[in-house]
């Protein structure tokens, strides 16, 4: 709970006959993390993979290949037996040719459906000046000239009864005699020549060359519809194929890991100390396969030891840093304040319910994330709480005094019920409660803190470096309360602890202390916002119901939209600045982090 | 001297709102370019999220003081 697991290093050695039973075993126990032999004694050198490894990774490279050239699927996956590695080949062969076939057909058909389409419009083009598109051909005595144009006075001195223009007057055909010298006029015209062989190459007609594009479009979409039906049909075996694939060659690559020599192999590495009894009982009654404890110089990795409920929170601990296997294991401490922060800010059941709704949701279209929902929905549950305590609810009073619930129903419990007090009458209170929560905070901090130095560097250390905080802050006490004389001493015995302890940085940053906490004052700002942020809405909808008829309408419709915006700034707010406040001002007085993270062979892949 | 009261309120409102919103503008600009280096760094190694939020927020100081000059300027300390 406290402190990560315990960690016991371990040393396997075998005759090499039993390798890959070794590796499965391994594989399927899914404990040991593997310490990377690396380097070449005289006659241990690094295990080579098996040689299926080949094959596995050209199969999955393969697969990879097929997956990318399928559209997305939405059918889902039912699990598959996958029946060894030739079942898989010439399953994955057999997909591939039907799919490359199909695409290739794909691609042709919409690079003719493309010329098409360009053809098409080049026809209408040319049929909206009036001419003909089965008149442009190569003449002898005639130049065709086919484009754009911008100005039309440059050509008033060509023979106009061979120039055609469309209605908008920018597109024009012309005719022009090849002896005639009519570049200077078009060029003034700002002519624009188009690509007019998709014309004078083809003998078709416009029905005809769109029946054409309706054909080439209806196979288009048969064959697209083909790549989907295959899409659909295998999505659960390429699914099955892949983790199957992964799987195999994890194990035919594990060697890589381990020390061979001619005859025999070492691995080394570390599982959880309340696993040794299964592993050891695992490989007692194989002859040729020896497993014993070991000791090692390096630190072990680091896995976590939390309880269920705390265990939701690690991704938070993690995204700091994963911490070292010598330290305090933060969690718990952030499982318990965080959702309190949370709550205490929001501070509102209706909020709480929302948040929870939304938190609910995001758990259920993003199963990879569901930890840091749940422990969401823990902080969704104290806002709840605190919502209750203090009579909030969408930023209407429902309990105390003035209750909503009262007015509406008649009911005289809803008045009657006790609560801490209102936020909104109440803020000078909400103000010291924050100051007061940052207080104990920091110092639950340097508490840890301290405990972390002498684990490390024994009661001297710890002192030196975390007394002189504590001792500041009795010295401001002392000042604070009986007067000049008595606090000076206490504050020159602090300053030099803290000089002691931490060189000359430890007092540069003696008005850090004051400034973290007071950056718990955000816990009142926000919750200052969050109350008058309900408020407002509120205060929106409130003439809209006095109105009467459509008002009640629209006064739910401003309140359904209001507080589900509310709703989402809250948990924003909420979860960052929460967060904020244990990464920067609590983290920082005890936690180091760095550790190596826990990853044992033959666990899912994440 | 209601007018008298009123000046000294007056002037008192205009100083807590100088003292917070110039502070505010300080860390502003401080911590958007902190910021962007540490998201800049983020995007080549994830794991530096820790040092890239506490170096970020360093700054957070300075807009603390100015609402804690407000609030004494308020009379609320």
């Amino acid at each position: 709970m406290v402190q990560p697991a315990d960690m016991q290093h371990i040393t396997i050695t075998g005759s090499r006959t039993v390798l890959d039973d070794t590796v499965d075993t391994l594989h399927q126990l899914g404990v040991l993390h593997i310490d990377t032999y690396d380097e070449d004694h005289d006659q241990f050198t690094v295990g080579t993979p098996q040689e299926t490894a080949d094959t596995y990774a050209q199969l999955l490279h393969d697969l990879r290949h097929v997956t990318q050239m399928l559209p997305h699927s939405d059918a889902t996956a039912t699990d598959t037996e996958i029946n060894g590695v030739q079942d898989v080949q010439d399953t994955i062969e057999e997909v591939q040719e039907t799919v490359e076939h199909l695409r290739s057909k794909e691609e042709r058909l919409a690079k003719e459906q493309e010329e098409l389409q360009e053809q098409i419009s080049l026809y209408r083009r040319i049929a909206a000046t009036g001419v003909k598109p089965a008149n442009i051909r190569d003449y002898d005595a005639l130049t065709t000239h086919i484009g754009t144009v911008e100005t039309l006075q440059p050509l008033q001195n060509l023979p106009q009864d061979r120039v055609h223009l469309n209605h908008d007057k920018n597109f024009i055909v012309f005719f022009a005699d090849t002896a005639l010298d009519t570049t200077d006029a078009l060029q003034a015209a700002g002519f624009t020549p188009v690509d007019s062989t998709p014309v004078t190459a083809s003998t078709q007609s416009l029905t005809e060359l769109e029946q054409e594009l309706q054909q080439v479009e209806d196979d288009l979409a048969d064959t697209r519809a083909q790549l989907h039906a295959q899409a659909d049909t295998h999505a659960a075996f390429l699914t099955a194929a892949q983790s199957w694939l992964r799987t195999q060659l994890e194990k035919a690559e594990a060697p890589l890991h381990f020390a061979t020599s001619t005859r025999s192999f070492t691995a080394q590495g570390w599982i959880p100390a309340d696993s040794v009894e299964t592993v050891a009982s695992t490989f007692q009654n194989r002859d040729a396969v020896h497993v014993e404890t070991s000791s090692a110089d390096e630190n072990p990795p680091v896995k976590y030891d939390n309880a269920d409920a705390v265990s939701q929170f690690e991704p938070f601990t993690d995204l700091m840093a994963r911490p070292q296997y010598n330290e305090i294991d933060p969690t718990f401490l952030l499982a318990f304040t965080f959702p309190l922060l949370f709550g205490f800010m929001i501070g509102d059941a209706g909020y709480g319910l929302s948040s929870l709704l939304v938190f609910y949701a995001g758990k259920k279209q993003i199963p990879h994330a569901s930890r840091v929902f749940t422990a969401l929905m823990y902080c969704s549950a104290a806002t709840i709480f605190f919502g209750l305590i203090f009579g909030d609810a969408f930023g209407y009073i429902i309990f105390g005094e003035n209750s909503i619930l009262t007015a509406l129903t008649g009911i005289q419990l809803f008045q009657s019920i006790p609560i801490l007090f209102h936020r909104a009458h109440h803020f000078t209170q909400v103000f010291h409660i924050a100051a007061v929560f940052g207080v104990i905070h920091v110092n639950l901090g340097l508490l840890l803190g301290m405990y972390n130095e002498y684990n490390r560097h024994g009661v001297k250390a710890a002192l030196l470096e975390k007394g002189g905080w504590l001792l500041l802050e009795a010295a401001a006490i002392t000042w604070y309360l009986t007067s000049a004389m008595y606090g000076l001493p206490v504050l020159a015995a602090a300053v030099t602890v803290l000089y002691l302890g931490e060189g000359v940085e430890g007092v540069v940053e003696i008005p850090s202390l004051l400034s973290n906490i007071l950056s718990y004052l955000r816990v009142f700002g926000v919750a200052v916002a969050a109350v008058s942020l309900a408020l407002v809405v509120n205060g929106i909808a409130q003439p809209l119901f006095a109105k009467g008829g459509i008002g009640i309408l629209f006064g739910v419709l401003a309140l359904l939209l209001g507080h589900t915006f509310n709703t989402f700034i809250k948990i924003m707010e909420g979860f960052l600045q929460g967060i904020r406040l244990h990464y920067v001002e609590l983290f920082t007085k005890f936690f180091h982090g760095g550790g190596t993270a826990y990853n044992p062979f033959g666990s899912p892949s994440q | 001297m209601a007018t008298e009261q009123a000046g000294i309120t007056g002037m008192q409102a205009i100083g807590a709102g100088l003292a917070i919103g110039l502070s505010a503008l300080g860390t502003a600009w401080a911590q958007s370019k902190i910021g962007a280096a540490a998201v800049g760094a983020m995007a080549e190694d994830e794991d530096l999220f820790g040092k890239g939020l506490i170096l970020t927020v360093i700054p957070e100081t300075m807009v603390i003081f100015g609402l804690v000059v407000a609030l004494i300027a308020l009379g609320y300390i």
